[in-house]
């Protein structure tokens, strides 16, 4: 060993291809770190210098060792193949979770929840143009935005929204919308991260990441699930990231495993920093902020509560729980004009769903005999909308009970008097007439003042 | 792959159940055919001198093209089973557990309290199944959930005196077709029929594998028989039967309408349990989606084969085919879980 020259490690290629590929470093390039080679390299030595022990002589050493690489070399192979089929049988890993007594929502029932139907009596806007308006939002000038699974953002326009053209095309799943101070339209875009489109169309990225939890094994740093956001009074960018088990496409399935993985961020536009307040919830989900900005509300959906984080005050930092046990799963939130918030409910409990929670074995085993297609769903073919008031007390409850026109229901939003409600599975934007509300509210105003 | 045996140990058993495919290919007739009568929870259908008859609730309705359902009779509980003997005598069951033959009460053996169906053969025999020996026949569901296979199978001689025992240990039958002495008898939560010998009660099984639950069996005019099948197999209810611990405690815990077990209709209520497929999506309720409920009746040849079917599928209304009846060459279809009477035309 006294230096390198050009010759060293001739002859020793069989030897140091056999280490690499038997230590796991695929050929195929993308995996490998050097623990790895020295694991196979000490895996080698140990073969060669048994061998010689043994007496064999060279040759049979050559082939012991090229018949190692060969096998390896299937193995990897084959791995990378099949690799996404075994994950697939094995990926969803369930969890125990006892949801607590809930009041009842069907009709007649006498609660707060009573579900009706109400909304199915709601104008539609773009019926069968429009795919899976997650969340809608409503400009100064009265038009409509709202996101789709094509990964655009559509407008209509006012007053009686019926022409529609693409206002940006993004990419991934736009779901949760915010307009800024300046007009920016701010947009949480499933699969890809939190996006800002300025009212000239100019797409900008803010954030797809945040720092990576210091226990985590896998890298929880990506934004997988980003879901709904808001703005505080001083512009920074409250955020859900629902989900680090799914894709925004596959936000469903995380129901079924029940993992607590969803978190509570922040984006502070002035040094464009992410940062992750609460983490650990049962998929984080709508964020509003309250009406005096010193709180902000966000749900989770299947825990089905409703938290306030404070941003102001003795409790800032802390969130707590101010509606617990609902019959329904919470998605977006926001203001209404009297006050008080819209929350809208994207499924109901069924008693077979919450006691297959307390049962995470049978749904391991259901999700691995079963196709996808058979799997115990909660009833996400019903949903509603749902008021309640600063202190968490239930006001009213509207539904759509026929299921034609808004089964499931992932936002709503409330404008001059009328609702509009969208949904991540539907193929419309609902209007709906608030009887009492006021019919000069908005939104931005409510937010940012009067226009400038 | 080569290391699937190897793979297959860890793997869990795939749930399967058999496809509709063949004489069972999905079709959209009972949705498509004229409702005859609105009738709410239409039972059993009967053809009795020139009328046909249903049973609903607690009554049986005349009915006729045009006009309201008619009420013949009313009972103190709730019909279960309608055949009329080759002399017209109406033979009614209750759900109570009582026989009543032309309004008069047969004396039954005590192991009788849950008849699902009714047949004379055209001596005059009187075939009878008990659906189980445990529950009502309203608490079919619960028979299934518990995997119950207590039904048996009646027998009565055209000159009257005792029922007697055929055979025993089924699993719900619930629908009777005498053929000659023997009798095809649809064994429910098998999903099969079964032939059985009138003089030695000896069994065969003709027809398994069915893609539905059968219900009752009804005479066609060429020597065949009507199937209807009042709810579809499920590959989740199938795989919750395998679930000891969780189908327990859904039967001590959940209220039986909500059940992941079979219905006569569904989406009903948002209680009731969904699986991935039944989402609507984009407005859209796939009509091969799974479902709880299904409608299905299935035309079985001689030779008691299937040979076409009329579906009802997921997105349908026309569900839980309890019973159908041929009357003047037209098939009346009575659809439990759709609430209506069906004319179904001339085949």
């Amino acid at each position: 060993m006294s230096g390198a020259g050009p010759g060293t490690g001739l002859n020793l290629e069989i030897m140091a291809l056999t280490a690499a590929v038997v230590g796991g470093v695929s050929l195929g390039g993308g995996r490998g770190s050097v623990i790895k080679g020295l694991m196979g390299a000490i895996i080698v030595l140990t073969m060669t210098n048994g061998l010689i022990r043994l007496g064999y002589g060279t040759g049979t050493n050559q082939m012991v060792l090229g018949i190692m690489l060969a096998v390896a070399v299937t193995i990897d192979i084959r791995w990378l193949k099949n690799r996404h089929k075994v994950l697939n049988e094995v990926y969803v890993a369930p969890v125990y979770l006892k949801m607590g007594e809930t009041q009842s929502a069907v009709p007649g029932s006498g609660t707060p929840y009573e579900l009706d139907n109400r909304l199915s009596a709601a104008d539609h806007i773009g019926l069968g143009e429009l795919e899976g308006p997650e969340d809608v939002i409503l400009d100064r000038d009265d038009h409509l935005y709202c996101g789709t699974r094509h990964g655009e953002i559509v407008r209509f326009f006012a007053p009686d929204y019926v022409k529609s053209e693409v206002f940006a095309h993004i990419g991934g799943f736009p779901l949760g919308l915010a307009f800024d101070k300046s007009g920016n339209l701010i947009s949480c875009v499933g699969a890809m991260g939190l996006y800002s489109v300025s009212p000239d169309r100019e797409v900008k990225r803010l954030s797809a990441e945040t720092a990576r939890s210091w226990t985590s094994i896998v890298d929880d740093a990506r934004l997988r699930d980003p879901n709904d956001c808001d703005i505080a009074p001083d512009g920074r960018i409250y955020f859900t990231d629902s989900t680090k088990r799914y894709d925004a496409h596959d936000w469903a399935l995380d129901s079924i495993e029940n993992r607590a993985t969803g978190r509570l961020l922040v984006y502070d536009p002035r040094d464009g920093s992410t940062k992750t307040l609460l983490d650990g919830y049962r998929y984080t989900n709508g964020v509003c902020m309250a009406h005096d900005g010193k709180s902000l509300f966000f749900a989770e959906s299947w825990a089905c509560r409703v938290h306030r984080y404070w941003l102001e005050g003795p409790k800032t930092g802390t969130a707590e729980c101010v509606i617990r046990d609902m019959p329904g799963y919470p998605d977006n939130i926001n203001r209404a004009s009297d006050g008080n918030y819209w929350m809208a409910w994207l499924g109901m409990r069924t008693p077979s769903f919450d006691l297959s929670l307390r049962h995470p074995d049978m749904r391991k085993r259901m999700t691995r005999r079963l196709p996808q297609d058979e799997w115990l769903f909660p009833n996400i073919n019903t949903g509603g909308v749902v008021k309640f008031n600063e202190k968490g007390g239930i006001v009213e409850a509207l539904g759509d009970l026929s299921g034609d026109a808004h089964p499931m229901v992932t936002s709503m939003r409330e404008h001059k008097g009328h609702l509009f409600v969208g949904g991540i599975l539907n193929n419309r934007v609902g209007r709906y007439k608030i009887s009492g509300a006021d019919p000069n509210w908005t939104s931005p105003a409510s937010y940012w003042g009067a226009k400038p | 792959m080569i290391l699937d045996p190897i793979l297959d140990m860890f793997r869990g058993k795939a749930v399967t159940i058999p496809p509709l495919d063949g004489a069972f290919r999905p079709n959209t007739r009972l949705d498509e055919a004229p409702a005859f009568a609105e009738l709410s929870e239409p039972d059993n259908l009967l053809v009795s001198g020139g009328r046909l008859l249903a049973s609903s609730g607690n009554a049986v309705y005349s009915l006729a093209a045009g006009a309201e359902p008619q009420v013949i009779e009313t009972f103190p509980s709730p019909i279960t089973a309608l055949a009329l003997s080759p002399s017209g005598e109406l033979t009614v069951a209750l759900e109570s557990g009582k026989l009543l033959i032309s309004g008069k009460e047969a004396s039954l053996p005590a192991d009788i309290s849950c008849i699902t169906a009714l047949a004379y053969a055209e001596d005059g025999t009187l075939w009878l199944a008990n659906g189980s020996a445990e529950h009502a026949p309203s608490q079919w569901a619960a028979d299934l959930m518990k995997k119950g296979a207590s039904g048996s199978l009646w027998k009565r001689d055209a000159t009257g005196g005792e029922f007697r025992k055929v055979a025993g240990a089924l699993a719900f039958p619930y629908g009777l077709h005498p053929l000659g002495g023997d009798v095809l008898v649809s064994e429910s939560w098998h999903h099969q029929l079964i032939r059985f010998d009138g003089a030695t009660g000896s069994r065969s099984t003709v027809l398994t594998h069915l893609p539905g639950y059968p219900a009752r069996l009804s005479p066609a005019a060429d020597g065949g028989a009507w199937l209807a099948l009042f709810a579809p197999r499920n590959r989740l209810i199938e795989f919750v039967l395998q679930e000891t611990h969780y189908r327990q405690d859904m039967i001590d815990q959940v209220p039986p309408a909500y059940w992941i077990a079979p219905a006569l209709a569904s989406n009903r209520s948002f209680l009731e349990p969904l699986q991935c497929g039944g989402i609507r999506t984009m407005g859209i309720h796939k009509p091969w989606s799974p479902s709880r409920s299904y409608g299905l009746v299935v035309r079985l040849d001689a030779k008691m084969q299937p040979q076409f079917s009329l579906h009802s599928r997921a997105n349908g209304t026309r569900h839980g085919i309890c019973s159908v009846a041929e009357k003047d060459g037209r098939l009346f279809i009575a659809a439990k879980g759709g609430d209506c009477v069906l004319d179904a035309g001339g085949f």
